[in-house]
């Protein structure tokens, strides 16, 4: 429901997004929308190296609120993951430029980018999972030993994860190609993926 | 497709872009930080509670700048076909939430109060060159006329910053006097709690916040202090004027448009009854950030008064339709506008859109 002007920043960051993924299909970020009117997008992040989450790729759900970009962009990990600002049940993220510091001079990518950065440096003091900062001030190793393991376990899917879920919606009837589009779109997400296939378009 | 290929050949210069639409900065705005954006991108970027900061460096403000008239002039001159096509998109928005920009003839005008007629020193060297490239060269007809001649457009121009600064000390002294203070009503002190009830209620006229409303003489949003308002003005945002400005009689177009002339009558206003509770919360509460003290105003106004309407028209951005209802919707805002964001810098912008009459003012004069 954003009004024109806004719609044309939106596919402008798209745009901005997708162009940095073709110079550098490495880059440490990306997004695509899952949607038709720019409201839903996933994110991708990779665990930066150097920190427990080395490795891991995490999935960003992300939904514009319809007074974009003057209000933040809602985002959410839809990986998994252990860490002192990030809600280890629903992944909610505390993250200061996503509520109160947001400004609307920055992007989905800029903040997708600040994710990434608050991956390498956890905030103890201002947590969102006080169980997690706990064990972070407490006992660093272990965090260091279950943020690995969830790492390991929630975000390393490894493409055998991505052929079996091809293969289910395959069984299912659609193509191949249509699923593994539908599974990249949704961030390999089997439910999504299969909701937006039946949902038609 | 037919506007891609008519604004591919017109290279935008990306500090000609403005960092909030991503577009050609349509009628700059300029902050004392030298910072540029688009008239409507930075107005609702602003805050409507306390001070803003600019969306690129977080310096703080409170004034809504004028117009950059020279800028103005460059950008329509040198990229006329994607400066027409920000144009029809910024009409297109206008005619949607019932609002008006200054009007060309008023930018173009030294003097209207539309303008100011240069870019602050702050700003930065890519676009202070191609203007002073540009106004040495071949810029058309009568630029700048430089100052003395003209003291009223420079009064125009200028003094948002001054008065902005000085205003809200001079603004108790001005109507009311030091000592005055907001009449509380039954109805809104019924409302909160005894203990809070004999620190709400002493409310001086100087500290009054006049959520979402701002000045449309200097500028300053919201407006603090006194309160005039404009009782000939139809447009659908209402005049308004701060203490300072009015005492100046400041009578030049207002910032959205309005054909505000000196032959208006203002009146002094008595602010309706949400926002003298949302003042009284504060007043109990200072440190809550807005989003938090709606929320209160929601519980507290559950079983509570309603807006008087007297108020209802002469609202700066009064397209929150908020303002003009009972009490309860008022605690939609945090949850419908700001999300769980709920707070200061984010809470309070006014949701586009809303549901009122008018707000033609320009396009007939």
């Amino acid at each position: 429901m954003a009004s024109a002007k806004e719609q044309k920043r939106l596919q402008k960051e798209l745009q901005d997004i997708q162009a940095a993924f073709a110079e550098n299909p490495d880059c440490p970020v990306t997004a695509n929308m899952i949607d038709d009117n720019l409201t839903r997008w996933k994110g991708h992040i990779k665990g930066p190296e150097g920190s427990p989450y080395e490795g891991g790729k995490y999935v960003i759900d992300i939904q514009i609120p319809t007074d974009y970009p003057y209000n933040p962009p809602k985002m959410k990990f839809d990986t998994k993951i252990w860490h002192p600002n990030i809600s280890s049940q629903t992944g909610a993220i505390c993250l200061d430029i996503l509520k109160n510091e947001w400004s609307p001079a920055l992007t989905i990518r800029t903040a997708l980018l600040s994710l990434q950065a608050l991956l390498s440096s956890p905030e103890a003091d201002d947590p969102q999972d006080a169980e997690v900062a706990n064990m972070f001030k407490r006992d660093r190793k272990l965090f260091e030993q279950t943020a690995k393991y969830w790492t390991e376990t929630f975000a390393k899917k490894d493409e055998s994860n991505h052929d079996e879920s091809v293969k289910k919606l395959v069984e299912m009837g659609f193509t191949e190609d249509q699923a593994k589009t539908a599974l990249q779109k949704h961030g390999w997400d089997e439910t999504e993926a299969l909701n937006s296939l039946l949902g038609g378009a | 497709m037919d506007d891609d290929t008519e604004s591919l050949s017109e290279t935008v210069p990306d500090c000609l872009e403005c960092s909030i639409c991503f577009g050609l900065l349509y009628k700059p705005t300029a902050l004392d930080c030298g910072h540029v954006f688009c008239f409507w991108c930075l107005f609702r970027s602003m805050a409507q509670w306390h001070a803003s900061k600019c969306p690129l460096c977080k310096r703080s403000f409170s004034v809504f700048p004028r117009v950059c008239r020279p800028l103005y002039m460059y950008i329509r001159s040198k990229y006329p076909r994607t400066f027409d096509q920000r144009r029809q998109e910024v009409e297109e928005f206008e005619r949607a939430t019932e609002r008006q920009s200054p009007a060309e003839e008023h930018i173009l005008t030294p003097g209207s109060g539309a303008n100011v007629d240069r870019l602050p020193p702050t700003a930065s060297r890519e676009i202070r060159d191609l203007l002073s490239a540009w106004q040495g060269n071949d810029a058309p007809q009568p630029p700048l006329p430089p100052s003395p001649s003209r003291p009223a457009a420079a009064s125009g121009a200028e003094p948002m910053a001054e008065s902005g600064g000085g205003q809200q000390g001079e603004d108790g002294a001005a109507g009311e006097g030091d000592e005055a203070f907001v009449h509380v009503s039954d109805e809104v002190s019924s409302l909160l709690s005894p203990e809070m009830r004999p620190t709400a209620v002493r409310l001086p006229v100087r500290e009054f916040v006049h959520f979402q409303v701002g000045c449309d003489g200097c500028g300053r949003l919201p407006i603090v202090g006194a309160r005039y308002r404009c009782r000939d003005c139809h447009e659908r945002v209402g005049y308004d004027l701060c203490g300072a400005c009015h005492r100046e009689n400041y009578s030049r177009c207002g910032l959205f448009n309005q054909m505000h002339t000196s032959a208006h009558r203002m009146e002094l206003v008595q602010p309706d009854a949400v926002t003298v509770l949302l003042n009284c919360l504060h007043k109990c509460h200072p440190t809550l950030p807005l989003a938090e003290l709606l929320s209160l105003l929601e519980l507290q106004g559950s079983s509570g008064p309603s807006t008087p309407d007297n108020d209802s028209d002469n609202d700066l951005e009064d397209e929150t339709p908020e303002r003009t209802g009972p009490l309860p919707p008022l605690g939609l805002m945090p949850d419908e506008q700001s999300p769980p964001v709920g707070d200061d810098e984010t809470g309070d912008r006014p949701a586009p859109a809303g549901g009122r009459e008018e707000g033609r003012g320009g396009s007939s004069a």
